[in-house]
């Protein structure tokens, strides 16, 4: 048994009315941010609409199962503090934000002296995915040295 | 910290998914504890003092230079 039930089902059901809502609210925030989309955007607004609302049904289906509908399905761990996996989950996101703030320093300066003109998506792109690869491999170091 | 979690395991002939099913950790917790890999927090280390039957001064031992 893992750390993992820190967020395990506790076999508890939703009422129907929740999943109701649930659906209702994730596919209004769909909607919203294909309408935010084809505002912004103004040429092909039905079809930048559809685009990005259906990108954006799954995560906002998932943000809307976690706050309306996990507090009643999913039985927090009492000790999950307390397992090494936290421990090495601290670790990797610690070190992989110091290790983020250092590529940052040193990428504005490249850009600074080079006079290079990057895009914020791909600068904001490159920073998410950064910390996200950093962590993992950490996270994979910090087990290794435990094992 | 050196402990003598494995040596008190053995003789309860658990395993150590049994111990952390008991202790209600993950069985990579238990593990680096016997290693001497991760001092638990002080409410684990009582659990598991509890689950021996045994003070906690039985089960884990300072360091030399501690």
């Amino acid at each position: 048994m893992s750390n993992t039930r820190s967020i395990a089902a506790s076999g508890q059901k939703a009422p129907a009315g929740v999943y109701v809502l649930m659906s209702v609210v994730g596919v209004g925030l769909a909607m919203a941010v294909g309408a935010v989309a084809a505002l912004f955007r103004g040429e092909g607004g039905a079809l930048v609409f559809g685009v990005f609302a259906a990108a954006a049904l799954g995560p906002c289906l998932s943000l809307s199962w976690l706050v309306l509908v996990s507090r009643r399905t999913v039985t927090p761990d009492r000790h999950a503090e307390e397992n090494i996996e936290r421990l090495w989950l601290t670790n990797a996101t610690s070190g992989a934000c110091t290790d983020t703030c250092a590529a940052c320093g040193i990428a504005l300066a490249a850009v600074a002296v080079t006079g290079l003109d990057l895009s914020g998506s791909v600068a904001l792109g490159g920073v998410l995915v950064l910390m996200l690869v950093d962590t993992a491999v950490r996270y994979l170091v910090e087990k290794r040295r435990s094992c | 910290m050196r402990n003598e979690l494995a040596v008190l395991r053995s003789e309860r002939g658990w395993s150590q998914a049994r111990l952390a099913e008991e202790l209600g950790v993950s069985r990579q917790t238990v593990i680096s504890i016997e290693r001497e890999r991760f001092d638990p927090s002080l409410p684990l280390a009582f659990r598991i003092a509890r689950a021996f039957d045994r003070p906690i001064e039985d089960v884990f031992h300072p360091d030399a230079e501690a």
